[in-house]
């Protein structure tokens, strides 16, 4: 006789519901979170209480953003966290611009400079920039925290990243801020996503 | 605590070649969610070429900046150029993120990475596409030669 359901009544408990066959090797292991979405500009955006998703092994954030950064076609936005600004941060990229490759790195700063490239001020009406970035591990006491984040300023920039965050404090929250500039544009988006290692 | 949450990635369509083409069309897109995740696994039937990548069927009105390896390091960028991704006899796989594609009010903000370990190459792009419709519709098309039918694209919608 075929099993036609299953409950726990009958002695099985704590099974996993599977809309494909493929029974969670798919994709869905990222889950929204949060969104922060700016109707006007703002100095900065900030994501607290992150302990609740300690269910999670891993955080992204996917960003569409621009900066009011003068003179320039593509914009910066560096991360902190745990309202953390001591120097215990350090940072590489590597970026290339029309014609330009670039590579640098920062350390003992007060954030991650450059977690993302984006749209600035000189960047064509609506037009906007970012990128994706991983927190790995965000929710360890054992380990620093360390990020990794590809992203592009419009048509003038486009970088891959990598950060660190000298403390083995879990990720409580997470703040990002314009570099060079005062605000960042309204239209912009910081979505937060939860990663499990495990379906 | 157990929160209710969703997983957020949603496989839209997937199609497989069965027969080589010289392209694909992903169209009537739903509208319903944040982000379009675009994973092309591809050969081809010529040697060293390029996948375009038209939105809406639109080639125009493309700003790009592309960094990449093969021999050496390079970048370098194309205006109205059309906007397109790696693709050649070697296996290669491309993804594409496609932001807020279905808004009225931003130009749509692209960013794509590819790599073909055999044919030596790695890149990394940030595309503009200078048109605030939204995205209902995503054509892929050999500049040259055919897609070969062992070619897999996939479509996926993100939630936000």
């Amino acid at each position: 006789m075929g099993i036609k359901s299953l409950s726990n009544s009958s002695g099985i408990v704590n099974f996993q519901k599977h809309q494909s066959m493929l029974a969670g090797i798919e994709l869905n292991k990222f889950h929204h979170l949060e969104t922060v979405r700016l109707g006007s500009s703002a100095a900065s955006v900030e994501f607290i209480n992150l302990s609740q998703y300690s269910d999670f092994e891993h955080l992204q954030l996917r960003v569409v953003a621009r900066t009011n950064r003068a003179s320039s076609p593509y914009g910066l936005l560096n991360l902190a966290f745990n309202g953390d600004t001591t120097n215990s941060y350090a940072s590489h990229e590597l970026y290339g611009q029309p014609n330009v490759v670039f590579g640098d790195n920062y350390s003992s700063r007060a954030n991650i400079r450059v977690a993302f490239r984006c749209a600035g001020a000189s960047s064509p009406a609506s037009s906007y920039g970012g990128g994706i970035l991983d927190i790995l591990d965000f929710n360890s006491s054992v380990k620093n925290t360390t990020i990794r984040s590809i992203s592009g300023g419009s048509d003038s920039i486009v970088c891959i990243n990598s950060g660190l965050y000298a403390s083995s404090d879990p990720i409580t929250s997470m703040q990002i801020g314009p570099e060079s500039a005062t605000a960042i544009e309204a239209g912009s988006r910081f979505s937060l996503y939860g990663l499990k290692a495990r379906a | 605590m157990t929160r209710k949450t969703t997983p957020t990635h949603v496989l839209l369509n997937q199609i497989e070649l069965s027969s080589a083409s010289s392209s694909v069309t992903f169209s009537n897109i739903p509208q319903g969610y944040k982000d379009l995740v675009i994973e092309l696994n591809t050969t081809g039937s010529d040697a060293a070429t390029f996948l375009y990548v038209f939105l809406n069927g639109n080639s125009s009105n493309y700003s790009r900046v592309f960094l990449y390896t093969g021999n050496a390091i390079g970048s370098g960028s194309a205006t109205n150029a059309g906007f397109h991704v790696i693709y050649s006899t070697k296996r290669q796989t491309n993804t594409i993120e496609l932001f807020d594609y279905s808004v009225t009010d931003k130009h749509k903000f692209l960013m794509a990475y590819m790599g073909n370990a055999n044919h030596g190459e790695l890149a990394l792009q940030a595309v503009r596409w200078a048109d605030t419709s939204p995205v209902t519709s995503i054509v892929f098309e050999a500049a040259t030669g055919t897609i070969s039918s062992d070619s897999t694209f996939r479509l996926y919608g993100v939630h936000a």
